[in-house]
């Protein structure tokens, strides 16, 4: 089965490409281009994983998490960034976040980490 | 990514500021540069998948989508080209302490590589910078500082979805940059990430504390800061009586430095 991909991101170009080409390795993607969008998306969505960037307009990427966690703890949480924090990256795990991972990401060890993430999310 | 903290009115200010202004433009501009190549990035990813899966079993390849992703890469090389030009001319303006340069040209390379900072916000950029404005005479490093310091407090104090307008204007002898908040006030004022915001150096917003705030860098260059009590921020600066030949370079080229003409 299809895993149910969110990917969250305000750089809608690279969000649309990233989406095209998970789907052609058959992730089931939906594109959030914000932080209260993604969480709109979350709400009204079923997902298994989601690929989240870390400085957006607004409501931030960790803001996010925070909230995810909250309400859907059993959603998994990969994080994607061209922003270079270590401060984002401990307070990401201590939230409870499965992965970090750079920008431009290397695309096979991307769909590794998604698909590992969504497995870790199935075990509980 | 920590905040950076430029110094308050208690510090003196000097080279520490210009330092901590060059880190900030340069921390903006690679995470901007980190999009830009995750971008290029993606879609070469995506071109060599059209070619890949649309050949798979002897099918046929998508023609136009493939023609469609070369076009997304070559302009987006074409915009990260422009963003490395705007540093390299911004590197370029320390070369002399003083020189000639265009007041627009300055304005218009700060906001092109603070504007991620300034998007972040929810804020946008509105210029209005007519041609024909006489060059100035000074260190153009050292107005771009000034401005940053001066976006950053306009900034700080505008809600989300509003504008800052920069606007020059020839006068006699001077040119005058008008800085101004177009749209609401912030309800609570955030803490810049930038720098201590004017509202910190001075609760009732003095003009006195303003110009004190500004000095060190309006005294550099000779010009007159001025703050209305609509929040407009005006910096005047005296034309160049200097006479110059033609300048060197063109800067529309790409990879042009800027054409700041040294003063010996």
């Amino acid at each position: 089965m299809a895993i149910k991909l969110l990917i969250v991101d305000d750089e809608k170009s690279f969000a649309d490409t990233l989406s095209q080409r998970l789907e052609l390795r058959g992730f089931n993607v939906s594109v959030a281009y914000g932080g209260e969008e993604a969480i709109e998306s979350i709400e009204s969505g079923s997902f298994d994983v989601c690929l989240l960037d870390v400085k957006m307009p607004g409501m931030s990427g960790i803001d996010v998490l925070r909230w995810a966690k909250e309400h859907y703890p059993g959603l998994v949480v990969v994080m994607l960034t061209g922003y270079s924090s270590e401060t984002d990256d401990q307070e990401a795990h201590r939230i409870g976040l499965y992965a970090f991972l750079r920008k431009p990401p290397d695309f096979n060890e991307l769909v590794r980490t998604l698909r590992s993430a969504c497995d870790a999310g199935k075990m509980g | 990514m920590p905040e950076v903290r430029m110094p308050t009115e208690d510090t003196p200010y000097g080279f520490d500021e210009k330092l901590a202004f060059i880190g900030k433009v340069l921390s903006v501009f690679t995470h901007e540069m980190k999009n830009h190549l995750a971008i290029i990035n993606e879609t070469a990813g995506l071109l060599g998948d059209l070619v890949e899966f649309g050949g798979r079993g002897g099918g046929e390849f998508d023609k136009n989508q493939i023609l469609k992703t070369v076009r997304d890469v070559e302009l987006q090389v074409k915009e990260s080209s422009s963003m490395v030009t705007m540093l390299n001319r911004f590197g370029h303006r320390m070369d002399h302490p003083v020189s000639i340069f265009n007041v627009n040209d300055t304005i218009e390379e700060l906001t092109a590589l603070i504007n991620r900072m300034i998007s972040q916000r929810r804020l946008s950029f509105e210029l209005n910078l007519p041609g024909g404005v006489s060059m100035v005479e000074g260190n153009p490093s050292t107005l771009q500082l000034l401005l940053f310091r001066i976006i950053s407090d306009i900034m700080a104090g505008l809600a989300e979805k509003s504008k800052i307008a920069l606007i020059t204007r020839q006068d006699d002898d001077t040119v005058t940059i008008v800085c101004k908040p177009v749209g609401e006030k912030a309800k609570s004022q955030p803490v810049s990430a930038l720098t201590q915001p004017a509202s910190q150096v001075s609760a009732n917003h003095d003009p006195a504390d303003l110009n004190q705030r500004y000095k060190r860098s309006s005294d550099e260059l000779g010009a007159l800061v001025t703050k209305s009590s609509d929040g407009v921020i005006s910096v005047v600066l005296p034309i160049s009586n200097t006479k110059i030949g033609p300048l060197a370079g063109d800067i529309t080229s790409p990879g042009a430095s800027p054409v700041d003409k040294p003063v010996e």
